[in-house]
C-alpha cells in the first residue's frame, strides 16, 4: 500500500468519523469538557499552568478545550488531534522500517483513545500528553549527530512539557535507539543512562517545583485523568500500545503476507465501532439533558425524554424544567416517569454533575441564591480544581441581580479573558452599578422581581410553600406555582395542594391536569 | 567585573528615576487621592512592608513621601509601588512620627495634586514573621480550591503552608500557634484523610479525635499557654440558605461542646459544664492559662430560629497542674439579655483585653453585617466597640499579635461578600487605630481580581516549618493515634 492517496484515504476517514462522532452523536461530551474549564488568555493563567510538570500539555489541550463551546469546531479539533497522534505513530513505525502495507496499524492507538474518552474523567489532557510525547519522540528520530547528547536535554523537558509522556517519550527512543544502532553494546549503556536521568529528574522535581504534588502527580500527570490521585489501567495501557505500536508494526511487516492488510483494515473498523460503544448511555444521557438545557433547547429536551424515557432524577428535572420553561409543568409531567420532589430539584451530591440541572432550574425560578449557592459547589466539586466559565457566568449573573457589584465584577473580569465568554462578560460589565438598566433587561429584571424581599429560608421539606410564596410575591411568575403545586403532588401531599391551588387564579391560564389522576 | 555588578542596580535605578514621568502644569484638587485601598490616617508599624496604592483612574501616579523625624521617599509609575528597602528605612527612621504623602496623578492626559494626608508610625513594634491564614475559594459543602498560608508581613512573599495540591479534595482549616509561636502548631485536615495534626517543637502527630463520648471531631483550637492543652469546641455545623437580596446564608450548629485535649497524652479532659445540652463554643484559654473563657447559648430549633441562638461570654477555671475544668461557670457579658450575641473570645497575650465578636446573633458572625470587633478591659469589665476596626460590614476572626499591640482580623467591608485581612494598633489604652489593608504589591489588582477569600488569620512570630513531604506521606498512610477520654 504505497499509493499515497489509500494513505491520506485512512486517515481522513480518521479524522472524519470522529467529527461526526462527536458532532452528530456525543455533542454533549464536548460540552461537558468546556464547562469544567476557563480557558483564560492572561500571563498569570499561562504561568500557572507552566510551573507543573506536563503543565504545556496541558494548556495546549486546554486552549484547543475551549473551541469546544461550538461543537463543529469541538469536532474539528478532536479529530485533528486523533489525525496527528495516528501520523506520529506512522511516522516514527516508518522510521524504524515498518512497511506501508500495515498503514491500518497506526490507527489503533487513536481508536483506543476514543474508546478512553467514554470515561468522562479521561481528559484531552492526555490526548495532547501522548501527542506531544510522539511529536519530540518523532522529532528525536530526525536527529541525526549528537543524539545522545540531545537526549540529556530532552529527557527533562519531555517531563517538563509532558510530565506523564515523558515515559512515552523514553519508551519510542529506547525502541528507537536499539533498533537502529550500530553500536547495540554502547547504546545498551547509553539507554542505562537515560533512564537514570528520568529517574533523577523525577527525584528532583519531587523535592523542587513538584514539591506540593502527591507522588501519584509526579508520576501519573497532574491532568491527564480528572479525578485526583486516581488514574485508569486503560490510560496506561493506552501509553504503552502507543510505545510498542511502532515497534510492532515493524515487527509484522517481516511477515510480508499482504492479506494481513485487509485483517488490519478490518480490525480498525470494528475497534472503531467498538471504541463508540465505550459510551455509558446512562451517563451521556444525563450529559445530553445537561446540554439542551444549557442551551434553553426545552423542544429537544422533551423529544428526548418522549423517545429514550426519563429514569433518573437528573433526567426528570431536566424535563420538568423543560415543561415549566414551556408553562405544561403541571398540565403534561404525567407523561414523564417522575422521582418525587428530587426530580424538580435534584439535591447536590458533592459531584461536579449532579445538580447542573438543579441550578438551572433554580435560576429560571428566581430562586438566584440557590443558584449561585449550587454554581459555587459545582465550581468547587470539579475534581481537577479547575474553574468553570459556565458556572462563573450564573455567579457573575446572581451578585448582578442581588446588587453585589464589586463581586459580580470579580467574575466578569475573569471571563472577559476568555475566547467566547468575553463579549457576554464585557456587555455584562455595562449593567453594573445601573439599576435602571438593569430593571430593564429581560431576564436579570425579571429575577430581581421575583427575588423576595424579606428573609425566606429554602428548606427542603418545605420546598412547596417556598415556591407557592415565590409565586405570591410575583405572581408574574407563574413557573414557581407549578412546581410549588408539582411538588405537592409527587410528595402525595393533597393537604397542600388544596391550600396552594385557590393561588392558581391568579395565574394567566388554567391548568388541564393531562395524564394526572 | 564585580565593582560593575554592584553598581549596576544602582545605575538602572537611576536611569529608571530620570525616565519616570515627573508631573507638569500641574493643577491642584481640592480632594484627597481617590486611592486604593484606603490608607490615609491609619497606623503602621515600622518595618511592614510598603502600603502601595493604586490611584482611581490614574495612567500615571507620582508619591512623594516625607518622614516627620527625617527621610523622604518617591515612587512613580501606573501605581504607587515604594521600593521596600526604602520604605523600611523611612518607616524605621520615623517610628513614633508620622508619614506625609503628597500624591499627584495623571488622569485623561493631565497632572493633578491632591491633599496630603499622612498616616502614623506607631512606636509599638511589629516583629512577629507575619500572618498564617486561609485562602479558600467560595464554596459550601466542597472545597476544592483550598489553603493554609503564611506571609511575610514586612514583605510581599506568600507561601502555602499546605494547600489542595496536596492533599486534594479534602477541607482543611483551623492553623493555629501557640500563642503566634508555630512550634506548637495544630490544624485538621477533613474528610477521607481526616486529622488533627499536632506539631510540637518539629514532632508530629496525626490524630482522630472523634470519639463514643463525644459529638463529634474537635474543632475550634485554642493553645494553652504551657503548650501542654489544646481547648477546642466540638460543633455538628450546618448552614441554610436565604432566598432574599439582603442575606445569603445563615451558618449554625445543631449542637456544640467544649473540652480540653491534653497534648502530652493525647487524652481529652471532658467536663459536664463544657457538655451540656445548650451550645458551648469557642473556648479559649485566658494570658496566664488559669480560665477558659467560651460562648454558650440556649438551644433553639434550627434553622427555623437561628435568628434567637445568642451566646453569652462565659468562663471557667482550668487548672493547668492536674488538668482539671473548674466546677462553677462565671458569665462575663450576658449578650442575650440585650438581644446581641458574642462569638470569637480571644484574650490579649498580656492579659489586660479580651477581644470578641458582636452580631445580633449567630455562631458565625461573618455572615452578619451587624457584626463589629469589641474589646473588654479584663481589669475593669469595661466593654468597648474598636471602633477603628469596625466597619458597615461584618467583622470578624480576629487574633493579636505576639506584643498584644496589634490585631489582624477579616472584613467584608471592600465588596460586601469576600473576606479580605485588615490590621490595627491597639494601644496601651485599648484604642484602636483606623484598619489598614494587608499591603499588596499592586493591591487593585491583587485583591479585585482574587475570587478566593481570607479567613482564620492568625499573626505568626516565626516562619511556620512544615515538612510538606513527610506530612503527605503521613496523611497518605492513614496511620492516626485515637485520642482517649481522661478519667
Amino acid at each position: 500500500m504505497n499509493h499515497w492517496g489509500v494513505k491520506t484515504l485512512f486517515s481522513a476517514l480518521l479524522g472524519l468519523a470522529a467529527m461526526l462522532f462527536w458532532v452528530i452523536l456525543h455533542p454533549e461530551w464536548l460540552s461537558f469538557h468546556e464547562q469544567y474549564q476557563m480557558f483564560m488568555f492572561t500571563g498569570d493563567y499561562v504561568a500557572e499552568r507552566l510551573v507543573v510538570a506536563g503543565g504545556l500539555a496541558d494548556y495546549l489541550a486546554e486552549f484547543c478545550v475551549q473551541f469546544f463551546f461550538y461543537k463543529w469546531a469541538g469536532g474539528l479539533v478532536m479529530a485533528l488531534l486523533l489525525v496527528a497522534i495516528q501520523l506520529c505513530v506512522w511516522l516514527i513505525a516508518r522510521r524504524i522500517g515498518a512497511n506501508e502495507n500495515h498503514y491500518p496499524l497506526s490507527l489503533i492507538p487513536s481508536l483506543l483513545i476514543v474508546a478512553y474518552l467514554g470515561d468522562h474523567n479521561a481528559m484531552p489532557t492526555f490526548v495532547m500528553t501522548i501527542l506531544m510525547a510522539l511529536a519530540l519522540a518523532l522529532g528525536y528520530t530526525r536527529i541525526v549527530r549528537y543524539r545522545c547528547y540531545c537526549q540529556i536535554a530532552l529527557i527533562p523537558l519531555a517531563y517538563w512539557t509532558t510530565g506523564y509522556g515523558m515515559f512515552v517519550y523514553l519508551g519510542l527512543t529506547a525502541i528507537y535507539d536499539m533498533l537502529t544502532a550500530d553500536d547495540k553494546r554502547r547504546t545498551s549503556l547509553f539507554l542505562l543512562v537515560y533512564f537514570a536521568l528520568a529517574a533523577l529528574t523525577l527525584v528532583v522535581s519531587t523535592y523542587t517545583f513538584m514539591l506540593r504534588y502527591t507522588m501519584h502527580d509526579i508520576l501519573l500527570g497532574v491532568n491527564t485523568y480528572r479525578q485526583r490521585l486516581v488514574t485508569p489501567g486503560l490510560q496506561h495501557a493506552i501509553a504503552a500500545l502507543v510505545v510498542f505500536m511502532p515497534l510492532a508494526m515493524m515487527l509484522v511487516s517481516r511477515l510480508r503476507a499482504r492479506w494481513l492488510l485487509v485483517v488490519e483494515s478490518v480490525a480498525a473498523v470494528v475497534m472503531g465501532y467498538w471504541a463508540t460503544t465505550q459510551y455509558p448511555k446512562r451517563i451521556y444521557d444525563l450529559f445530553k439533558y445537561d446540554y439542551f438545557v444549557r442551551n434553553e433547547r426545552w423542544n429537544a429536551v422533551i423529544n428526548y425524554a418522549r423517545r429514550e424515557g426519563v429514569n433518573d432524577a437528573m433526567a426528570c428535572t431536566a424535563v420538568n424544567l423543560a415543561l415549566g420553561m414551556k408553562g405544561q409543568l403541571l398540565d403534561n409531567m404525567g407523561e414523564f416517569n417522575q422521582c418525587g420532589q428530587q426530580g424538580l430539584l435534584t439535591r447536590f451530591d458533592r459531584n461536579m454533575v449532579s445538580c447542573t440541572i438543579t441550578a438551572e432550574a433554580c435560576y429560571h425560578l428566581g430562586l438566584i441564591n440557590s443558584a449561585m449557592r449550587y454554581n459555587y459547589d459545582l465550581q468547587e466539586s470539579v475534581d481537577n480544581r479547575r474553574k468553570s466559565c459556565r458556572f462563573s457566568m450564573r455567579i457573575a449573573e446572581g451578585y448582578l441581580v442581588n446588587g453585589r457589584y464589586d463581586a459580580s465584577m470579580k467574575y466578569l473580569k475573569r471571563l472577559s479573558h476568555t475566547l467566547f465568554y468575553s463579549s457576554w462578560a464585557k456587555d455584562a460589565m455595562t449593567y453594573l452599578y445601573d439599576e435602571a438598566k438593569i430593571n430593564a433587561h429581560p431576564v436579570w429584571g425579571k429575577l430581581r422581581r421575583y427575588q423576595f424581599e424579606e428573609d425566606e429560608l429554602y428548606s427542603v421539606s418545605d420546598l412547596d410553600r417556598l415556591l407557592c410564596r415565590l409565586f405570591e410575591h410575583c405572581p408574574e411568575n407563574s413557573m414557581a406555582l407549578d412546581y410549588g403545586l408539582a411538588c405537592t403532588l409527587l410528595n402525595n401531599d393533597l393537604k397542600h395542594f388544596e391550600e396552594f391551588y385557590p393561588l392558581s387564579k391568579l395565574r394567566k391560564s388554567p391548568y388541564n391536569f393531562n395524564g394526572i389522576e | 567585573m564585580t565593582k560593575l555588578i554592584k553598581i549596576l542596580p544602582v545605575l538602572l535605578s537611576l536611569l529608571l528615576a530620570a525616565c519616570a514621568e515627573r508631573p507638569s502644569d500641574v493643577c491642584v484638587v481640592d480632594t484627597m487621592p481617590p486611592m486604593y485601598p484606603d490608607y490615609v490616617g491609619v497606623t503602621i508599624p515600622a518595618g511592614i512592608a510598603p502600603l502601595n496604592f493604586n490611584v482611581d483612574k490614574a495612567e500615571k501616579v507620582w508619591v512623594e513621601v516625607k518622614g516627620s523625624k527625617d527621610g523622604s521617599l518617591t515612587a512613580s509609575g501606573e501605581w504607587a509601588d515604594f521600593d521596600i528597602d526604602d520604605w523600611h528605612d523611612l518607616t524605621l527612621m520615623n517610628k513614633g512620627g508620622q508619614l506625609s504623602f503628597d500624591v499627584s496623578a495623571k488622569v485623561d492626559g493631565k497632572w493633578c495634586r491632591y491633599n496630603s494626608f499622612t498616616i502614623d508610625v506607631s512606636d509599638d513594634p511589629l516583629d512577629d514573621y507575619g500572618l498564617t491564614f486561609r485562602k479558600i475559594a467560595p464554596g459550601y459543602e466542597v472545597f476544592s480550591d483550598i489553603g493554609i498560608f503564611q506571609r511575610d508581613i514586612h514583605s510581599f512573599d506568600e507561601e502555602p503552608i499546605v494547600d489542595s495540591r496536596s492533599i486534594p479534595g479534602e477541607c482543611m482549616n483551623c492553623h493555629v500557634a501557640n500563642r503566634t509561636d508555630p512550634r506548637q502548631m495544630q490544624l485538621h485536615i477533613r474528610g477521607l484523610y481526616s486529622a488533627t495534626m499536632v506539631q510540637i517543637d518539629g514532632e508530629r502527630r496525626l490524630l482522630q479525635t472523634a470519639t463514643d463520648s463525644t459529638i463529634a471531631n474537635c474543632m475550634y483550637p485554642y493553645w494553652h499557654p504551657s503548650g501542654n492543652y489544646v481547648a477546642y469546641s466540638l460543633n455538628l455545623i450546618h448552614q441554610c440558605f436565604n432566598e432574599s437580596n439582603s442575606h445569603f446564608i445563615e451558618v449554625f450548629d445543631k449542637a456544640s461542646d467544649a473540652l480540653v485535649l491534653d497534648v502530652r497524652s493525647n487524652q481529652l479532659i471532658l467536663s459536664p459544664l463544657l457538655q451540656t445540652d445548650d451550645f458551648e463554643t469557642y473556648p479559649a484559654f485566658s494570658a496566664d492559662g488559669t480560665k477558659i473563657y467560651y460562648c454558650t447559648s440556649k438551644k433553639y430549633k434550627v434553622p427555623e430560629e437561628c435568628d434567637k441562638i445568642q451566646y453569652d461570654l462565659c468562663c471557667v477555671d482550668f487548672d493547668a497542674e492536674s488538668g482539671q475544668i473548674g466546677t462553677k461557670v462565671d458569665t462575663l457579658i450576658k449578650a442575650s439579655a440585650i438581644g446581641k450575641c458574642i462569638t470569637h473570645p480571644r484574650p490579649s497575650y498580656d492579659g489586660k483585653w479580651l477581644m470578641y465578636s458582636y452580631a445580633d446573633c449567630s455562631v458565625f458572625p461573618l455572615n452578619h453585617k451587624e457584626a463589629d470587633l469589641w474589646i473588654m478591659n479584663l481589669a475593669t469589665g469595661e466593654k468597648r466597640p474598636m471602633d477603628g476596626a469596625n466597619s458597615d460590614d461584618a467583622e470578624s476572626f480576629h487574633n493579636w499579635s505576639s506584643n498584644s499591640r496589634w490585631i489582624v482580623f477579616s472584613s467584608r467591608r471592600l465588596d460586601g461578600v469576600t473576606n479580605r485581612l485588615f490590621i490595627s494598633h491597639v494601644d496601651e489604652n485599648g484604642n484602636t487605630s483606623k484598619a489598614f489593608l494587608l499591603p499588596q504589591r499592586n493591591p487593585r489588582v491583587y485583591y479585585e481580581d482574587m475570587t478566593r477569600a481570607y479567613n482564620t488569620p492568625d499573626f505568626t512570630l516565626t516562619k511556620v516549618d512544615l515538612d510538606i513531604r513527610a506530612f503527605m506521606n503521613e496523611i497518605y498512610s492513614g496511620e492516626r493515634i485515637q485520642v482517649t477520654i481522661k478519667k
